[in-house]
């Protein structure tokens, strides 16, 4: 029988070696949310649980079965015990796969590393992974200018069959149209939950936020994952050059050593605008690049996360 | 240097450099790879933002790099196609050099070096040669000939022929060898290790130097350096003639270069060169040049001090035929600085030769210098000259009374007594008038003519030809002298009034004097005055004179004893020349001795008080009353003088000779005062005596003494070629008819001792002719010899002698030069078919070692001569040559201003700042030739490689963080590489280096 090639298999994104390491690790979401699981993940909703957080005056429509009538008999009064309750995660990874992060794919093919896309999926994949394994639900959106594959959330470990299929078969296209899929995205989670963006993020700016400022407002724990090649990072290039644009941008021929420098700058601008509009929104934002290792991404998001639980004023 | 580009190749090679950097620019653009980018925007933003920037930017790195090669352009040019230089004078063509080597004695100017050894300007100038000049043009990048004349052989350069004086090692050490070690060549030729004796100007080098150059290509250029001592007295003589020559040269576009090698070198601050001290010894001269053996003669000595200290006993020595102390050593008590001296001394000759040894006959005495001479030349220091010395000196008397010879009252009886009686020594020969056409007259020292009638034509050649050989002839006159024989034959008056023939003076047609009337002749007692008297007081120092009136330490005596005997000599006939006349304006004639006027002293008697009242006009100022105590009598007797009837006007004479006290020499207390009376201005002040004639009061004092103290001529000398001639306008003493009256009793009566004397000292002068006037080596000689008389070749022997060598020890050295054959012109076309031959001639100039040179021939028996006489007979001519002292002894050197004015500003170097024999090496000297061309190509390179990485043209580790921190912050979290991992790549490194 002949060996499947490394790109045609569907579970090539999860690298047994990334997730053995992220597996020793708790996902932490920062926000409790509800969910059916009871666990690892605190709920935002007080409810029935074991752990007692503290009393409330009585109001009336409260359940008589919650009243503590220990303090009734102490003081007169009707005071209502609430306790914390445990419930399972819903989250959606959401990743860009549209034309533009198709960039280097075979320069990166024939030097064996991972070009944008690629990289997203990978990540992608090992957090629904380890979503499922902590028996919360976890689904795919896959865009471009519409979305492409959706695949509700599901706890079931042959879930991620259908969530690595769904990457796989999301070959980048056409142009990116965020605020349209934000709004897909929103619709589609009637409940709180994590949404993770994976996207290069080159697009309107405008339109980005107002997406992203879309699912805060449903009360989503948004965390965007931006992605930039390593070569889009430094501007490496040298000789005369003719930059053809991906996503219906025009050509360009000239000397990349001479414009090395305005464009740094202009990448700049460009980050610092997408960093500052995402702390604005509330939206956790990390710049990844396609030679980051993917267990030190996980890793820092995770202890990220932890960290905010730990201090939820910071919130 | 425009020229350079306008060359087909340089152009292009010049273009292509110059587009290269443009070219490569397209070529990139051209040629690209194509990359699909995602991130546009910032690529399109970066694009729009840094248009401009980045245009002016590339454009400013554009124009460094071609600014770059257009200099290294400049530097290629250079070296490829030549450069004409940035500076004038830089040749880029072939080029023939021609140095002109000075080897005059002047070069011999010795000194010592830092170092201590010794040099001379000759020595420094062969250095110079073969270690600066040759080199620098063995450098230069074009075909470069080199060759060397010297002054004194200007027809022998070396190398000899043009295609052999190519510059390169070989012929560097070939040129070498020949300057210092040089051919020992005969001694008739000079070598080249040391500066020659010969005196050559400037200006026949650059002559000759025209002529070499002329072998050379026409597209070469041409160059003559002139190494040189450049002495002001060369300069002087010859400046004109050589900035004639130096400006021809120019029109031919041959470059001059005056390098002076003297020392100290000459330098710019100080124009007019310091010179070395030096003491030369100009002329040595024997009063006669055939003497009698044992006969007493003198040496003249005439030495210089060119230096600028006194100097104190001065000695010189004598060598007599290269023995030492025959002749006494002459000591010059002092030698001021810039002046001469002149000493003679007395010499005795035995040396007379024989049959076996005749060159003996000729004695050389060389005079050198004894006491040290600090510095200065050497060659100046010694000196020649030659005394013939016969057993007896052979007198021809031709006498116009033959009849008469041995008669007292003939014309030659006190002459013979004189002669034969009180010299010694003298052959008497005696002929008659008619017989001296055709006499060999070589063996004769003088000719004397003595009241003979007149000469034929032929004889009269004969004796021209003996004058102008160096004979003398003395001429007294007599009643029978035939005055248009004389002059038209012996005399032959010129149009100017001077004579063509030997005879000095025109005589007179109205025949010879009157006979004074007794009362005349009792006046001439009673006045008591010289009966001779000297024209003039300059005519003391005259060679005829000379012995007279000078003392036995050669000084001049303050009065002559012989003059008294003046006072008693009556001549009461003599030949009444003119005098004024045309003869007077021939330089070589000189009258001597005059009688004393005879005219009536009241002719004279409106002038002398017309002089006595212009000067007492004068004398009345307050300053002159010192000088009236002496004038007062004078002009007294002044006044009265010519009123008294019978007085000789030679008492009137002699008054106004002591008013003038400008002769007379007595001793007396007015002397002093008088002169000093004359000198003021009031008396020389120039006023119009009478209409058109305007003089001072001195000057017609002294127009009325002469006219009232001198008389018609008496004593006459004239130089004739090499000879001499003497006249008497009297007779020798001899009596005539009719009356048996004595023309003058000067010989025979009491005045006879200062006849002897006088007669005496001009058999002297008379033998003492044919001296050559102080020949300098180099110079012409040349003598004739009667056609068919002589076998046309002569054997030349050198005589010469120097005390400072080793050969002095053995005497005089005689070598024998070779046979020389004499010149034998023919006769002129129409000439008739019986006329004489033209005579041989022998000339000679290549005289090259100082000393005496005897031409030996041989003459032929001829028809007219005696029987018994040799077939064959030897007969000799000779010349002396020396160093030209005068001038090769006077080392001033010349100005620098004034050379720059006669040459018209040609370069003038020294010896010691040499850095312009660069311009020789051909190297550019433009900008490119010096290290700014190369510092300004460096600066702009740098700046160049500055601006280029300014421009990210390099990429910066540091330039993310400070551009895009928020890229460079992706890169902070990222963990250890691990081999074979997605970010070992090329891309990786850039990661890396950016963390």
């Amino acid at each position: 029988m002949a060996k499947k090639s490394d790109s045609d298999n569907p579970r090539r994104y999860l690298d047994p070696k990334v997730i053995a390491r992220i597996s020793q690790l708790d996902l932490r979401a920062r926000q409790v949310v509800e969910g059916f699981i009871s666990g690892m993940h605190k709920s935002p909703v007080y409810g029935q649980s074991v752990e007692f957080v503290q009393h409330r005056e009585y109001m009336p429509g409260d359940d008589l079965r919650r009243i503590d009538w220990k303090v009734w008999q102490r003081s007169d009064k009707f005071v209502i015990k609430q306790y914390e309750a445990e419930t399972n995660l819903r989250s959606y990874v959401v990743v860009d796969a549209s034309e533009s992060m198709l960039y280097g794919i075979d320069k990166h093919r024939r030097a064996g590393t991972l070009y944008k896309y690629d990289y997203v999926a990978t990540a992608a994949a090992c957090l629904a992974y380890l979503t499922v394994k902590q028996q919360d639900s976890c689904g795919l959106i896959t865009f471009d200018s519409d979305v492409r594959e959706a695949i509700p959330p599901r706890s079931s470990v042959r879930h991620m069959d259908a969530v690595t299929k769904a990457l796989h078969v999301s070959n980048p296209r056409e142009k990116t149209d965020i605020l349209k899929i934000m709004r897909q995205v929103a619709e589609a989670m009637p409940n709180r939950g994590l949404v993770l963006i994976f996207s290069d993020f080159l697009c309107d700016r405008e339109s980005l936020f107002k997406g992203l400022e879309m699912l805060r407002h449903r009360r989503h724990d948004v965390m965007a994952f931006h992605i930039l090649d390593d070569d889009e990072l430094l501007f490496p290039f040298s000789g005369m050059t003719k930059f053809e644009g991906l996503e219906a941008q025009p050509d360009l021929l000239c000397d990349p050593r001479a414009l090395r420098e305005g464009y740094l700058e202009e990448l700049e601008l460009y980050l610092t605008e997408v960093r500052r509009g995402c702390t604005r929104i509330g939206v956790d934002y990390t710049l990844l690049r396609t030679s980051d290792y993917m267990d030190a991404v996980l890793s820092k998001f995770l202890f990220q996360r932890m960290a905010t639980r730990a201090n939820p004023a910071r919130r | 240097m425009l020229s350079l580009f306008l060359n087909p190749m340089t152009f292009i090679v010049g273009a292509a450099l110059i587009s290269a950097p443009i070219i490569i620019h397209l070529i990139n653009r051209i040629r690209f790879r194509r990359i699909r980018w995602a991130a546009m925007e910032f690529l399109l933003k970066a694009q729009k933002r840094m248009r401009r920037r980045k245009i002016l930017e590339q454009l400013l790195l554009l124009l460094l790099r071609c600014l770059i090669v257009f200099l290294v352009g400049i530097l290629c040019a250079r070296y490829i196609g030549g450069c004409d230089g940035g500076r004038t004078g830089t040749e880029t063509r072939a080029t023939t050099h021609l140095v002109i080597l000075d080897d005059t004695p002047s070069m011999a100017d010795a000194w010592r070096r830092e170092d201590g050894s010794q040099t001379d300007a000759y020595a420094e100038a062969k250095k110079l040669i073969y270690e600066k000049l040759m080199p620098a043009t063995g450098e230069a990048t074009t075909s470069q000939t080199f060759q060397v004349v010297r002054l004194s052989e200007l027809d022998k350069p070396f190398p000899a022929n043009f295609e052999d004086g190519k510059v390169n090692a070989t012929a560097i050490e070939l040129m070498k060898s020949h300057l210092e070690n040089g051919e020992k060549r005969p001694l008739s030729d000079v070598e080249w290790r040391r500066p020659g004796t010969v005196r050559k100007s400037l200006k026949d080098g650059l002559d000759s130097a025209r002529r070499v150059l002329n072998g050379a290509p026409a597209s070469d250029a041409k160059v003559v350096h002139v190494l040189s001592d450049l002495r002001s007295v060369d300069w002087t003589e010859d400046g004109p003639a050589i900035a004639e020559k130096l400006n021809e040269m120019k029109d031919l576009g041959i470059t001059v270069h005056l390098i002076d090698v003297a020392n100290p070198a000459r330098k710019p601050d100080r124009k007019s060169p310091q010179f070395s001290d030096n003491v030369a010894i100009l002329e040595v001269k024997p009063r006669n040049r055939v003497v009698a053996a044992n006969q007493q003669t003198d040496i003249e000595v005439r030495i210089k001090n060119y230096g600028g200290t006194d100097l104190k006993e001065v000695r010189i020595d004598f060598y007599l035929n290269g023995v030492k102390d025959l002749i006494p050593s002459m000591v010059f008590p002092s030698l001021p600085a810039n002046q001469e001296r002149t000493l003679s001394c007395q010499a005795t000759f035995t040396q007379t030769g024989s049959r076996e040894k005749p060159l003996d006959r000729f004695n050389l005495i060389s005079a050198a210098l004894g006491s040290g001479e600090p510095g200065g030349l050497a060659i100046d220091n010694l000196r020649h000259t030659v005394v013939e010395v016969r057993p007896k000196l052979q007198v021809l008397i031709v006498e116009g009374r033959p009849d008469k010879r041995e008669k007292q009252d003939g014309d030659s009886f006190y002459l013979r007594k004189l002669f034969i009686d009180s010299f010694g020594g003298i052959d008497w020969v005696t002929t008659e008038a008619p017989k001296l056409d055709g006499y060999d007259l070589r063996p004769f020292t003088t000719v004397y003519l003595l009241n003979v009638p007149q000469l034929n034509k032929g004889a009269v050649d004969n004796l021209e030809r003996f004058v102008k050989d160096g004979g003398g002839v003395g001429v007294f006159l007599g009643p029978d002298v035939k005055p248009d024989a004389y002059n038209d034959l012996m005399f032959r008056k010129k149009e100017d009034g001077t004579g063509d023939g030997f005879f000095p003076v025109p005589l007179p047609k109205e025949g010879f004097s009157k006979e004074l009337t007794p009362e005349q002749k009792i006046a001439r007692e009673i006045a008591f005055g010289k009966r001779v008297i000297l024209r003039d007081p300059s005519n003391r120092m005259h060679q005829s004179l000379y012995a007279i009136y000078t003392n036995d330490r050669g000084g001049t005596a303050k009065d002559s004893e012989v003059e008294r005997y003046f006072l008693f000599t009556n001549i009461d006939f003599y030949w009444p020349v003119a005098r004024r006349g045309g003869w007077r304006d021939d330089k070589s004639v000189r009258e001597l001795y005059c009688l004393p006027n005879e005219k009536p002293i009241a002719e004279f008697e409106d002038p002398a008080r017309s002089l006595v009242f212009e000067v007492k006009k004068k004398y009345n100022e307050p300053k002159f009353e010192k000088a009236r105590k002496f004038l007062d009598p004078l002009l007294r007797n002044i006044h009265d003088t010519p009123a008294v009837p019978g007085m000789p006007l030679s008492i009137l004479a002699r008054y106004l000779d002591q008013l003038l006290c400008d002769q007379i020499n007595d001793g007396d207390e007015s002397e002093p005062v008088l002169r000093d009376f004359w000198n003021q201005p009031e008396l020389n002040e120039v006023f119009e005596v009478k209409p058109g004639v305007r003089a001072s009061v001195r000057l017609l004092a002294q127009q009325l003494r002469d006219e009232a103290k001198y008389g018609d001529p008496l004593y006459v000398a004239k130089q004739y070629g090499r000879g001499r001639v003497a006249v008497m306008t009297t007779d020798a003493g001899g009596t005539h008819s009719p009356g048996s009256k004595q023309w003058t009793d000067w010989p025979s009566g009491k005045g006879s001792p200062g006849w002897v004397v006088v007669v005496s000292e001009m058999q002297r002068f008379l033998s003492g002719g044919g001296g050559e006037t102080n020949m300098s080596v180099g110079d012409r000689f040349s003598a004739e010899f009667e056609a068919g008389r002589y076998k046309p070749a002569a054997v030349r022997h050198l005589l010469t002698f120097d005390p400072t060598k080793a050969s002095a020890v053995g005497g005089t050295t005689t070598k024998e030069l070779g046979e020389q054959p004499l010149d034998q012109p023919a006769n002129a076309i129409d000439a008739p078919p019986d006329a004489p031959r033209r005579p041989f001639q022998l000339v000679y100039s290549d005289a090259k070692i100082p000393g005496a040179y005897v031409f030996s021939l041989t003459r032929l028996r001829g028809d007219r001569d005696p029987p018994g006489t040799p077939a064959e007979q030897p007969d000799y001519a000779l010349a002396t040559f020396n160093v030209d002292a005068a001038r090769e002894g006077d080392l001033r050197r010349a100005n620098t201003d004034d050379l720059a004015t006669v040459t018209n500003k040609a370069p003038l170097h020294n010896n010691e700042d040499l850095s312009w024999i660069d311009d020789f090496k051909q190297k550019p000297t433009d900008m490119s030739s010096r290290r700014w061309l190369y510092l300004l190509i460096l600066l702009i390179l740098i700046a160049e490689q500055a601006w280029a990485v300014r421009i990210s043209y390099h990429t910066k580790p540091e330039d993310l963080d400070a551009l895009a921190p928020s890229a460079a912050a992706a890169f902070a979290h990222h963990t250890a590489v691990t081999p074979g991992s997605a970010g070992d790549t090329a891309d990786a490194d850039a990661v890396a280096s950016a963390r």
